[in-house]
């Protein structure tokens, strides 16, 4: 476990982080099937590692990793669980990204026009994915709203538009997208203060007791 | 007062005034809601698609992710989008003129007792039309420019990583923007070049002024090498930092400087052995006129042969000097003075004299160095031969100032008779220095000294330089005989 995710180590159990990641695994290779049908080919998509951490810890780790600007896809969800979700992608990436998934015909300037509606959409695949994934295996209801694309700093991106609140957390996942033999790293984001963190918890917890009941 | 609005009531009116497609589905994906501008679009009208599947009406539709897209929204509550982008063909729609219209779709849950979903169909075909007509406009100029620029231009960011090339990059290099952008900037560098592209803190470190073009190598995509110059700029785009390079194939021109190089390096060569074989030549006569002294008698005879034979050593030691040195149209002199003087207080054979040499550094033209190395020659040879007694000293300085320099020879001799002339002097060494004087357009003055005598000459205007510069500044070489 990294020394980043100290602060929070006490929301979130060593087995209920691993038990996230697994859903959000899940999650997200539901989103590569449906990625790979609308591109027919084969798209990978894994999420390494959890980290947990307060927001002004993710912006210094973000930006230590990240030098250059960033593209953010953003959406927020509701329900038991309240927060938004960031796929996050250094602005470099993302073009590259679109452009393996376009097709390879599409001269560089048509895709460069297509990029912010590509990304809004890729954005939506996956966290929606992620997030349905969540909501059907902890047994909720979320209500999500629609994609937004939004460029800049880690600080904008993480930071946004919102109230800044100090007790919020941030759930951070790096991703790897492997696409016709390139390998495109980027990250996922579940902002959610503590009160949404603890219910999370309590939901995973359940779902853990859950899985030991039946054995 | 009016009375209040009853949505329910005008609730078609409302959607079928709507600029934008409408469709509302069951939990059963049949079709509720078809507002008007559906039916201009697709041209089915109402009663052709109300309560039948959407799949029916749209087989082609019927993809996984369309299904799934429904499906969170039913199930999941989840709002999608679904582009153009990404997606070729998604309702088929078209405009009043028949072209087809290109859309995106929102699809979203509507919070009711019953699961419902909302299918709203955005018009985007003007806003891509704008988009390319800006983008075409905007490219238009600045292609006339870089793209019929005969020299390679490529953007990287600070990373290294290739943004963008034009079409001289892709000719020069041999490969398709396509396949270069979103690769490293060393795809089109040698990998063993000293020389490297500025990447991060070199990158933000460049100055935005004009830099000094760079010489490096690149590589083209079949592995051959070519010679690049480069100039680099440093720019920045929204918050990021780009650097963009002009790289001109500079391979034609380094053969050719490369062929100028050799041609100057065999001319060097061939000068130094024409100096050094000179000098050869010129010992090989001084050596048999030494051997021919030694098998004579006559002493008077004896020293004429000595004389005319160090008269040939000091030529050769001009040529020798020369050929020590890079530079063959002027020569250093001080040293040449130091070997003379050397050579001279050797010839005495143990006799007890001293030449004190005090020279300052003295570049001279090659057509004074023969010259002036005789008459020097002359005028120390003739101090030691009419030097009193031993010990002996003799002084000898070469001075140098900015447009003349002097070279004084004094012995602490007898002395010159009081009606001495240089000019009338019938003895071969004077007549030899006064004609070489007049020759490089100096002056002899017999300065007047308490004991010995004292021959100064000066060389006035001449193109000779006290600095150790190149001869780059004398002019056309003069052809000039010495008598």
């Amino acid at each position: 476990m990294s020394s980043e995710g100290n602060s929070g180590e006490f929301l979130l159990a060593e087995l209920e982080r691993d038990a996230l990641t697994e859903i959000i695994n899940i999650g997200v290779s539901r989103a590569a099937r449906n990625l790979s049908q609308m591109i027919e080919d084969q798209v990978h998509l894994s999420v390494p590692r959890t980290e947990i951490m307060s927001r002004d810890q993710a912006v210094a780790w973000l930006s230590e990793r990240e030098s250059s600007g960033l593209v953010a896809v953003g959406q927020n969800f509701r329900g038991s669980f309240s927060g938004q979700a960031l796929l996050i992608f250094p602005e470099a990436n993302s073009l590259e990204l679109v452009r393996t998934l376009l097709n390879d015909t599409l001269p560089l300037e048509e895709i460069v026009d297509l990029e912010q509606e590509a990304l809004a959409e890729i954005g939506n695949v996956v966290l929606n994915s992620c997030l349905v994934i969540m909501a059907n295996m902890l047994k909720q209801v979320l209500d999500v709203s629609l994609p937004r694309v939004m460029h800049g700093s880690s600080q904008v991106v993480l930071l946004g538009a919102n109230e800044i609140d100090p007790d919020e957390m941030i759930l951070f996942l790096t991703i790897d997208f492997a696409v016709r033999a390139r390998n495109i790293n980027g990250y996922i984001a579940l902002l959610m203060d503590i009160r949404s963190l603890t219910a999370l918890r309590t939901l995973i917890s359940e779902y853990l007791n859950g899985f030991e009941g039946q054995e | 007062m009016s009375p209040p609005l009853d949505l329910t009531r005008i609730g078609s009116d409302v959607l079928d005034v709507l600029d934008t497609g409408i469709i509302i589905l069951d939990n059963d994906h049949r079709i509720r809601v078809w507002n008007a501008w559906m039916v201009r679009a697709s041209d089915l009208a109402r009663s052709a698609v109300l309560d039948r599947s959407i799949w029916e009406v749209f087989p082609t539709l019927s993809d996984a992710r369309f299904r799934g897209v429904i499906d969170d929204a039913l199930q999941a509550g989840v709002s999608s989008i679904l582009t153009h982008a990404l997606h070729a063909k998604l309702l088929p729609l078209h405009q009043p003129d028949s072209r087809p219209l290109l859309h995106n779709l929102i699809i979203r849950p509507l919070s009711q007792d019953i699961p419902h979903c909302l299918i709203q169909v955005n018009d985007v075909t003007l806003a891509v039309e704008r988009e390319r007509l800006l983008r075409e406009r905007r490219d238009a100029k600045y292609r006339a420019v870089v793209d019929t620029a005969q020299d390679a231009i490529v953007t990287t960011d600070a990373a290294g990583t290739l943004q963008w090339m034009n079409t001289a990059a892709e000719r020069i290099f041999g490969l398709s923007s396509w396949d270069a952008i979103g690769q490293d900037i060393d795809l089109l560098l040698s990998p063993g070049d000293s020389v490297h592209w500025p990447r991060n803190q070199d990158a933000l470190a460049l100055r935005e002024s004009v830099l000094r073009p760079i010489e490096l190598t690149g590589r083209r995509r079949n592995g051959s090498l070519l010679n690049l110059e480069l100039s680099l700029a440093r720019w920045q785009g929204e918050d990021r930092v780009f650097v963009t390079g002009i790289l001109r194939d500079v391979t034609e021109r380094r053969l050719v400087r490369d062929a100028l190089e050799q041609a100057v390096a065999d001319k060097t060569m061939l000068l130094r052995e024409i100096n050094h074989r000179v000098k050869n030549s010129l010992q090989l006569v001084s050596g048999l006129l030494n051997l021919q002294r030694a098998s004579i008698d006559d002493n008077l005879a004896k020293s004429l042969l000595k004389d005319a034979s160090d008269r040939m050593s000091a030529v050769a030691r001009v040529h020798h000097r020369l050929y020590l040195s890079d530079r063959f149209r002027s020569l250093d002199f001080a040293p040449f003075l130091q070997e003379l003087c050397d050579d001279v207080v050797q010839a005495l054979d143990g006799s007890v004299c001293d030449i004190i040499l005090e020279a300052d550094p003295l570049e001279i033209d090659i057509d004074h160095a023969a010259p002036l190395g005789l008459i020097a020659n002359e005028l120390i040879t003739n101090a030691v031969k009419h030097r009193d007694s031993d010990p002996a000293i003799i002084h000898v300085s070469l001075q140098c100032a900015s447009d003349s320099y002097a070279l004084t020879v004094s012995d602490q001799g007898p002395g010159l008779p009081s009606d001495f002339d240089a000019g009338r002097s019938r003895t071969l060494g004077m007549r030899i220095i006064t004609a070489l004087t007049r020759q490089i357009g100096g002056t002899m003055e017999i300065l007047p000294a308490p004991k010995g005598t004292t021959f100064r000459l000066t060389v006035r205007g001449s193109q000779n330089d006290c600095l150790d510069q190149d001869d780059q500044t004398s002019g056309a070489p003069k052809k000039r005989e010495v008598p």
